[in-house]
């Protein structure tokens, strides 16, 4: 009787959730069905104890119906009696080896279903063979009778139900199983959208103070370059003048003048460089590329004729760019002065025009950029090996989005680099 | 000529009147627009040079006055920090021209001596 125990603590209604519960349940209804085996190996022992049949066809016919209903426990206990009823009339007859057969044959039935729930795919070959092995048993033995027969077909229908109601089971277990996976792929899926949402925010606030960053130092630097040349002209004028004096006394074509007049005016020059970084000059309007490029290349020849850089051009005809002239012709001369200093023999000047912006591209066969200073060579005083303070490509970087457009930088070929700059159409 | 120039920063002041004496002009320094408008009351001038950015009041408050006190006086804006802004403020007050420090004496010299010399040289 330890064996109802789990069964009756069950709650029926409710399914397996745990495989600790599936193996739980698949005992109960082993045992049950061991037991309901037993059953009817006494009924057919006594099949002149009719009381005792009736009874244990009642419990059976309860057990289908409970099984039918999904509830499994209860069905367990009822084929349990079902099967308990009987031993009190029939344990006791005189045909000895028949029982011995008889008992052997519920035992393989009994053991084969509850092996059978446990793996269902197997139910039905498992259930055909017991039927065809008891009913060989019957023909070998035909003093059994009808009683006996039909006792029998009770006990397979019980187990048969039992077998089914379980495979029930089991598939709504598996598709409860299956609805959880889904529920759970489906939240893991929302986690990582939101994830990936939150990721893009991140960035995307992260793109936002880098470039609020950017804005701040180009705006301090306007700031540092106007106090620098304020500072720095008046003291250059002064030296000016004294150095003028002194071409008045000792001649202006002395070595030492022309020297210091050349100092003077490479400060100078650098001041006004400086200056030109923060200084935003005269409105939009059209701009002739071939002219600007044309414009800039005559101040910058000589100086890559020097270092041995021929420049090629492939620029549509009478392209049109739109924008600050003076700030473009300031944007085209850092990138050809830096492209100059990288280029190995050769600089390409590349321009197209597509439906929303202008694109200029300057490119050099240079050793390329260092991968690791990537955005950062937009920086003011980051320099990526020209002969600058690094401040060129900074101005570039300032223009390009005064005039609402961007500038990066790519790898030309399998050597160099090519800055690309785009303007938005007027 | 008779010169007078306009600059808080003795450094400055000091060297341009040092190099417009050289030249040969009688110069009278002054260290801020009061000082500069007591020297225009005290006698004529032929010419100023002065600069933008002084403490208390700037060059263009300069080029307001001599307007009203000496509007023939050619006076010619010096600045260390040079914006067009500037340049169309201060030719708008009536400067003959507007100049970048560092300037040579012999610009500014010429500058005030001929009234077409900006108009020749731009």
């Amino acid at each position: 009787m330890d064996a109802l125990a789990p069964a009756a603590s069950l709650r029926a209604k409710e399914l397996p959730s745990s495989p600790g519960e599936v193996h739980r349940h698949r005992v109960v209804v082993g045992v049950s069905l061991a037991l309901a085996g037993i059953g009817g190996l006494a009924t057919t022992l006594a099949p002149h104890l009719a009381p005792a049949h009736l009874v244990t066809v009642g419990l059976g016919a309860l057990a289908l119906g409970l099984a039918r209903w999904g509830r499994l426990s209860l069905a367990g206990v009822a084929a349990t009696a079902a099967a308990l009823v009987q031993p009190w009339h029939g344990l006791l007859t005189p045909e000895a080896t028949t029982t011995v057969v008889w008992e052997i044959g519920w035992l393989t039935l009994a053991i084969g279903v509850a092996a059978a729930t446990l793996r269902p795919p197997t139910l039905l070959p498992v259930l055909a063979a017991i039927v065809i092995g008891e009913l060989a048993l019957m023909a070998w033995n035909p003093g059994i009778g009808a009683s006996a027969l039909r006792s029998m077909a009770v006990l397979v229908a019980l187990l048969a139900g039992l077998a089914l109601a379980y495979a029930r089971e089991r598939s709504r277990l598996l598709m409860r199983v299956a609805e959880r996976e889904a529920a759970l792929r489906e939240a893991t899926a929302r986690e990582r959208a939101r994830a990936a949402e939150l990721e893009d925010a991140r960035d995307a606030l992260l793109a936002a103070q880098a470039e609020r960053l950017r804005a701040s130092r180009l705006a301090a630097l306007g700031e540092l370059s106007s106090a620098v040349a304020h500072e720095i002209n008046n003291p250059l004028a002064a030296a000016t003048w004294s150095v003028e004096e002194l071409e008045e006394v000792v001649g202006d074509d002395a070595e030492e003048l022309v020297a210091l007049r050349e100092a003077l005016e490479r400060c100078e020059a650098v001041v006004a460089r400086l200056l030109a970084l923060a200084e935003v000059d005269e409105g939009p309007g059209p701009v002739d590329a071939e002219a600007l490029i044309a414009g800039v290349l005559s101040v910058l020849e000589p100086h890559l004729e020097a270092q041995g850089v021929r420049v090629e051009m492939d620029i549509p005809r009478s392209l049109q760019l739109h924008g600050r002239e003076a700030e473009l012709r300031e944007l085209l001369f850092h990138l050809l002065l830096n492209a100059g200093d990288a280029a190995g023999a050769r600089v390409r000047i590349v321009g197209r025009v597509d439906a929303e912006s202008f694109v200029l591209g300057v490119e050099d066969d240079g050793p390329g950029v260092d991968p690791a200073l990537g955005g950062e060579v937009f920086r003011p005083f980051v320099s990526g090996g020209s002969r600058g303070p690094g401040l060129g490509l900074a101005r570039c970087h300032g223009i390009a989005q005064r005039h609402g457009g961007t500038i990066a930088h790519e790898a030309a070929g399998e050597r160099g680099t090519r800055f690309v700059v785009r303007l938005p159409a007027a | 000529m008779k010169l007078l120039v306009v600059d808080d920063d003795p450094l400055v002041r000091r060297a341009l009147t040092r190099a417009l004496r050289r030249r040969g002009h009688d110069v009278v320094e002054a260290g801020g627009v009061a000082e500069a408008l007591a020297a225009l009351e005290a006698g004529p001038f032929d010419g100023a040079v002065t600069d933008v950015w002084m403490p208390e009041r700037d060059g263009f408050a300069l080029l307001a006055e001599a307007r009203e006190r000496a509007p023939e006086l050619p006076i010619v804006v010096i600045t260390g920090l040079p914006h067009p802004a500037h340049e169309a403020r201060a030719l708008q007050l009536g400067a003959r021209a507007f100049r970048k420090k560092p300037v040579r004496a012999s610009e500014l010299e010429r500058l005030l001596e001929d009234p077409a010399a900006e108009a020749l040289s731009s």
